[in-house]
């Protein structure tokens, strides 16, 4: 993933490993894993607790592996519908992206390109691992 | 999760595809968070849409001009910028009915204090006066405020945290009056006023299906 720059990628799932999964706890063996917006609720945190573990090793590998799909493929799926509606609203499939301060050079274009067809594989590659290691 | 011949084989692949694949959003988290936010920003323009005639949505620029040119904003500034040409969209549900649909704008909540917005559908009129005025729109004028998060793993309990602070400054209760008439056929009837509609649309889009 450091060749196809994405490193960002890495950083976030190095992240979340070093947060751990927090677990929201409701009775006695039930647990609600991953449930973030039910702990915002006030009313939800007098009768549940909440609390933090680390990720399991199959854990890990499918965060990765999500987080992969995330990056390149959701994006890609993302981009295509975006550029769907502006062409039907202005006949255009190109987004350009720019910071309000001059002095700031953040500036980049997205454009409409037909997908390749490495990234409809490269979904079906991440699905199988996905399902091979949960299994 | 032990390596078999098989794992390999897909790793490998996995690895040779990642290069090809990658979209310009994917090169940068911040990219395609910009990204994301204008998706979500086209699923409003769509729910516009499935109300409107075709001619009834349109693009324009800080200046009021028509554009076919999507110019946005990485990071939330002010509604009446002119450093560049912003784009923005109007949807015009009729005489004062008419809405814009921005990407990343700041608005002024009750607290007085400044607030962004990843996405903002505020009314046309307050645009307009924000824009020549100079002014941040106010919290009270805007219909939908969406915050935006594109990460590639579960998101932070800090996030939901933040954002119950922004809802709670932002937000203006609709009318129970309005919520309780609509019903899913409805949707279709233009007779519906906009406020109530894009809201329902927008609070399907952030609760997701």
């Amino acid at each position: 993933m450091d060749a196809a720059r994405l490193t960002w990628v890495l950083e976030q799932v190095d992240e979340t490993l070093r947060e751990g999964v927090v677990e929201v706890v409701d009775k006695p063996g039930r647990t609600v894993v991953g449930k973030v917006e039910e702990l915002a609720r006030g009313s939800l945190t007098r009768r549940r607790s909440e609390r933090t573990r680390t990720y399991t090793p199959t854990e890990r590998v499918a965060l990765l592996l999500d987080a992969a799909r995330r990056a390149v493929v959701e994006t890609a799926e993302l981009e295509e519908q975006l550029f769907r509606t502006l062409e039907d609203v202005a006949d255009t499939r190109e987004a350009e992206f720019a910071s309000e301060p001059d002095d700031v050079q953040a500036t980049f274009t997205v454009s409409a390109v037909d997908r390749p067809a490495e990234a409809a594989r490269l979904s079906e590659a991440l699905s199988e691992l996905r399902g091979d290691i949960n299994a | 999760v032990s390596p078999t011949p098989r794992r390999d084989e897909l790793l490998a692949e996995i690895d040779r595809l990642l290069g090809p694949s990658v979209s310009a959003a994917a090169l940068s988290a911040h990219a395609a968070n910009d990204v994301f936010e204008a998706y979500v920003w086209t699923v409003v323009i769509d729910a516009a849409r499935s109300l409107l005639n075709p001619s009834d949505v349109w693009l324009e620029d800080v200046h009021g001009q028509r554009t076919s040119r999507v110019l946005l904003r990485t990071s939330p500034g002010r509604i009446y910028s002119r450093t560049h040409p912003y784009t923005h969209a109007v949807l015009d549900f009729g005489a004062g009915q008419e809405l814009e649909a921005h990407v990343g704008i700041q608005v002024v909540g009750k607290s007085k204090v400044l607030h962004e917005c990843d996405v903002a559908v505020l009314d046309r009129a307050e645009g307009q006066r924000c824009r020549a005025r100079d002014e941040a729109p106010r919290s009270s004028s805007v219909l939908l405020a969406v915050e935006a998060k594109f990460y590639t793993t579960p998101l932070k309990l800090s996030l939901a945290r933040e954002f119950i602070g922004f809802r709670a400054d932002v937000s203006q209760p609709l009318p129970r009056r309005r919520t309780a008439r609509l019903s899913p056929s409805e949707l279709t009837d233009k007779r519906i006023r906009p406020r109530t509609a894009l809201a329902r649309s927008g609070y399907k889009m952030l609760r997701g299906p």
